[in-house]
């Protein structure tokens, strides 16, 4: 049945020829791809580098704010005419209260 | 390219030498277009190609069956979705014979067999067309199509009487 229905064909001529053509052609776009993989995937390596390194720089927290010295306070706990710069970023204080009389006791007579 | 890919060049272009006619048959049987069978199996040598580094030529005629019988079978089902959009008019005859009449008598034939064997089951078809057209004995075969050797016979049995009750009542 085989032999009287399904005559076997010949395949066209030139096969080999035409399938070593396409063998080649794919092994020289196989070559080409891998030519310019490589320093592609290189650029876009160094490029996302620089855009994390970027992002990283930008993202660091950003410093306190600088101390300024406020105009000059007086502190008689230390001595008349005596003041000092308050130098932070915080709001001044208040100035430092005078130091108690002190009692010259020596001058002092106890009577009995 | 390197001497490995030399070896297996040359182990190709023999195993495409000594099987293209089985080959091309086998794909002509699912494409009906000389142009398209011969496109499938340069196809499926592409495909082994690719993947020479885990091919063992010597065993590898059943691997390029089955791929073949793949590859057609997608591009048939392709062909029948076109056609049923109307993107393409049915195939050509094959083209071989020289002259007027002969000609018309294998478009005779042509016609009348590929319409028994499309009308087969896909598991009947390739059962037959192998056994029909491959050089492989009926064990190659069960291990191209992943079947036992005798499912090859039973099936390869079936087929035949379902062709040549159409042929007898067509």
């Amino acid at each position: 049945m085989a032999d009287r229905e399904l005559p076997l064909l010949e395949p066209p001529p030139g096969g080999l020829a035409m399938l070593r053509e396409r063998l080649d052609a794919g092994d020289r776009r196989a070559a080409r791809i891998r030519r310019f993989t490589i320093p592609v995937l290189a650029v876009a390596a160094a490029a996302v580098a620089i855009a994390v390194w970027l992002g990283t720089d930008r993202a660091r927290p950003t410093p306190p704010a600088p101390s300024v010295a406020t105009i000059p306070l007086p502190d008689p706990s230390i001595g008349n005419g005596v003041a000092f710069y308050w130098v932070s970023p915080s709001e001044p204080g208040p100035s430092p209260s005078p130091p108690p009389a002190v009692v010259d006791i020596s001058a002092v007579s106890i009577s009995p | 390219m390197t001497n490995s890919d030399h070896e297996h060049r040359r182990a190709l272009e023999a195993l495409y030498v000594q099987h293209e006619r089985g080959l091309y048959n086998v794909a002509y049987r699912y494409t009906w277009s000389s142009e398209d069978a011969r496109d499938v199996v340069h196809d499926a040598f592409v495909r082994m190609w690719r993947k020479r580094a885990a091919i063992e030529w010597p065993r590898a005629a059943g691997l390029a069956y089955r791929t073949v019988l793949g590859l057609a079978s997608n591009r048939r089902r392709a062909f029948a979705i076109r056609r049923l959009f109307g993107a393409r008019e049915a195939s050509e005859p094959s083209g071989h014979a020289s002259g007027a009449d002969e000609l018309l008598a294998a478009a005779r034939t042509d016609a009348g067999v590929r319409r028994c064997i499309d009308r087969l089951p896909e598991s009947l078809r390739s059962v037959l067309v192998m056994c029909a057209f491959s050089e492989l004995d009926c064990a190659a075969i069960g291990e191209a199509l992943g079947i036992p050797a005798g499912t090859v016979g039973s099936r390869r049995t079936t087929a035949i009487a379902r062709i040549r009750e159409e042929l007898d009542h067509g």
